[in-house]
């Protein structure tokens, strides 16, 4: 591939993956909410193997190998498997209607374009578009953690913001140092180990995984 | 070599304690578990405290480090003798069972390990991973009682820190960035390298980098208005858990923002120091706040902690040598204070089974040696003198009256008197009076003993400064401010 068609490959991916976010933010049911999670990591996937290939760099396929195995096998199956088990009612809570969620998520992407720019202008990688996406979809995984009131969809927020800080450590500088990377996977999955753990306890002491019953605690 | 041993001990007597020994066995294994790991720690920081750098492998250890590593050391070892007879009490009142103290001991020792892994690495990556792990590894101690409220504290935990984590682990994407054209090799993320390199590192990187790395990190260390796991997490795990998470683990992240801050201040100097002093103001002002309408003992505490945390972010945004030895000085006193007081705490609220403040009175004259600490704790944490933390928050003060921050001083001032207000008006209360309820002092040894202790060392340090121990505080200073000794 020429240099041209890797560098408009990076941007559609990377832009893609900006799009799941908009779309999950759109999201009013769980299944389709984990399926745009796991569209947003084949992106991920995606974006990683081009970069990869352009820039000839072993490690990034090895990232792009374990993205495929943890962000779009196993932690989704694992979300599925935990919806399963605790019988989750597929419409989630919203504390923001869907037309609020649009406008918040357009002025977070303004927002990052805006603080980004002078990052931007010292970066000469062909990932510079990509790291204004990154800031974007971390933004927007955090919007959603404090948006959504059922437990998956916090936890789903929270991957997103992770996937958009891969996304933004490749742009930068092509991935950081091995081990960094193998620690942020290994903490990302033993993360989402324990969260199911504690998705399971929530289930059992309150009958459901609505997390408005986890607001009890504050002061009087 | 020796570094390697020390993050291993602990790691070695948790995976003991699942041996089937009965609870005797395990009490015996978790207090050799505790002396050995103190022990490695003080032979392994002997030289580093003194000046002696050790640098191998992946290990770097130089006073700041060792600093860090003596207090999670003493005080990771009096909560373990402490925790002996509290969690025996509990498994007598069937609180806990033999399984879940088994695996309290495994997770406590497994969390001292990492605690001692953040502090020791050269690496900016492997302090992160050390503190990510912290995470993990706590949130089961925090979610010990799988009631509501300590699934629903367990929980925003977990969320709250793993996004911190996050925007940390970008904030050493930026780092990395910055330094990977600086520095070659596998060193770019080196501490040392990276103040030496720092004048060459891209300073807008760097200034996005230190934004990242400061709110992520101080969402792990509870500055607002980043704090909300705070609170709920101290008062829902148990005491002993909740004197170790104020009194090292918070300690640890605020670490990782020292290192940063080092390097960021040649680069940017007065960019992550504004950064902190608005961290920390604001700490300040919701600690004081919420210290004053609190009615749970142990909410109460850990805003105060909140406090504590702010102070020393603002000692680290002066940034003169004064501040930055009252901000060290601040840690060390926070560090043994916090314990003490959550360690009262903890007797209180299991003899009156009730963490409401309104509802505890006449502790003094129920259970004699608990009162007796809970003034000398009580007096500790508000800031009065004969105490550490009084010294701290003067050096402070000092520090920014000295860097001509006159209205900073003032706001200080004027704060720390209302915290003082709210605590002693809370504490006091509940020491005085009679009260109904049949409760004595528990008899153990091990309480009685490692509060002793924490009052000893908090009268010590609030009273003395050897010169050695000066000596290791000018060393530090030096570091922080970029120097190398």
């Amino acid at each position: 591939m020429d240099q041209i068609l890797t560098s408009n490959l990076i941007d559609i991916f990377a832009v893609c993956m900006l799009l799941s976010s908009v779309l999950a933010m759109a999201s009013v049911r769980m299944r389709p909410l984990i399926r745009l999670f796991i569209l947003q990591s084949v992106f991920l996937t995606a974006f990683e193997f081009t970069v990869a290939y352009s820039q000839n760099e072993p490690e990034i396929y090895v990232m792009a190998a374990m993205t495929f195995g943890i962000k779009v096998l196993l932690i989704p199956k694992m979300l599925q498997y935990i919806m399963a088990r605790i019988k989750v009612d597929d419409e989630m809570a919203l504390s923001v209607g869907i037309p609020g969620s649009m406008l918040l998520s357009a002025a977070l992407i303004i927002f990052s374009y805006f603080v980004s720019e002078p990052l931007i202008i010292t970066l000469d990688t062909a990932e510079r578009n990509s790291l204004v996406l990154s800031f974007s979809i971390m933004l927007i995984g955090m919007l959603m953690m404090a948006t959504r009131r059922k437990a998956i969809s916090e936890v789903v927020g929270l991957l997103m913001a992770e996937n958009g800080l891969f996304l933004g450590a490749i742009a930068l500088s092509n991935g950081m140092p091995f081990i960094v990377e193998l620690g942020a996977f290994f903490d990302v999955l033993i993360a989402m180990i324990i969260i199911g753990i504690f998705a399971f306890r929530i289930n059992k002491s309150f009958d459901s995984v609505d997390t408005t019953l986890l607001r009890r605690l504050k002061e009087e | 070599m020796i570094a390697t041993i020390m993050v291993l001990v602990p790691l070695l007597a948790g995976v003991l304690c699942l041996l089937p020994l009965g609870t005797k066995g395990l009490f015996r294994i978790s207090i050799a578990g505790a002396l050995a790991s103190l022990a490695t720690v003080v032979y392994c920081c002997i030289s580093p405290i003194t000046g002696t750098v050790i640098d191998t492998s992946i290990w770097y250890i130089d006073s700041l480090s060792a600093f860090f590593l003596l207090i999670s050391g003493f005080v990771s070892f009096v909560t373990l003798l402490y925790s002996k007879d509290y969690l025996r009490t509990e498994w007598e009142e069937g609180r806990l069972n033999a399984k879940e103290m088994r695996w309290f001991y495994l997770t406590m020792f497994v969390f001292v390990s990492t605690i001692l892994l953040t502090f020791a690495v050269r690496s900016a990556a492997l302090t992160w991973i050390g503190i990510g792990a912290t995470t993990l590894v706590s949130a089961f101690l925090v979610g010990m009682y799988k009631d509501e409220s300590a699934t629903e504290a367990a929980w925003k935990y977990i969320l709250l820190c793993s996004v911190g984590i996050t925007l940390a682990l970008f904030g050493i994407a930026l780092l990395y960035a910055a330094s990977s054209g600086v520095i070659p090799g596998d060193g770019s993320l080196d501490w040392p390298a990276l103040v030496a390199n720092a004048a060459d590192l891209n300073p807008v990187f760097m200034k996005f980098a230190a934004i990242f790395f400061i709110i992520g990190l101080g969402t792990k260390a509870g500055l607002a208005p980043l704090h909300n796991w705070l609170p709920d997490a101290h008062s829902q795990a148990p005491s002993p858990v909740s004197g170790m998470m104020s009194g090292v683990l918070l300690n640890c992240a605020m670490y990782g923002i020292m290192r940063f801050y080092t390097v960021s201040e040649i680069v940017n100097p007065g960019f992550a120091s504004n950064v902190l002093l608005f961290f920390g103001i604001s700490s300040l002002l919701v600690a004081a706040a919420f210290i004053l309408i609190s009615k749970d003992f142990k909410r109460m505490l850990a805003y105060s902690s909140v406090e504590n945390m702010g102070l020393i972010a603002i000692g680290l945004g002066i940034g003169t040598p004064l501040a930055l030895f009252g901000a060290m000085f601040q840690v060390l006193a926070h560090s043994i204070c916090k314990p003490l007081i959550f360690f009262c705490a903890g007797n209180i609220t299991q003899i009156y089974k009730t963490r409401t403040m309104s509802l505890i009175r006449g502790v003094t004259e129920k259970m004699r040696f608990t009162g007796f600490a809970t003034v000398a704790a009580g007096l500790a944490i508000a800031g009065a003198p004969p105490f550490p933390l009084f010294v701290g928050e003067l050096l402070i003060i000092s520090g920014a009256i000295g860097a001509g921050m006159y209205v900073l001083a003032g706001l200080l001032a004027l704060i720390l008197v209302f915290v003082f207000a709210g605590l002693v008006l809370n504490i006091f209360p509940m020491l005085s009076g009679t009260t109904d309820r049949e409760v004595s002092e528990p008899v153990s040894l091990l309480r009685k003993g490692s509060l002793a202790l924490l009052i000893v060392a908090a009268l010590f340090f609030g009273l003395f400064m050897p010169e050695m121990v000066r000596d290791v505080f000018d060393g530090m200073v030096l570091i922080l401010s970029g120097g190398t000794i």
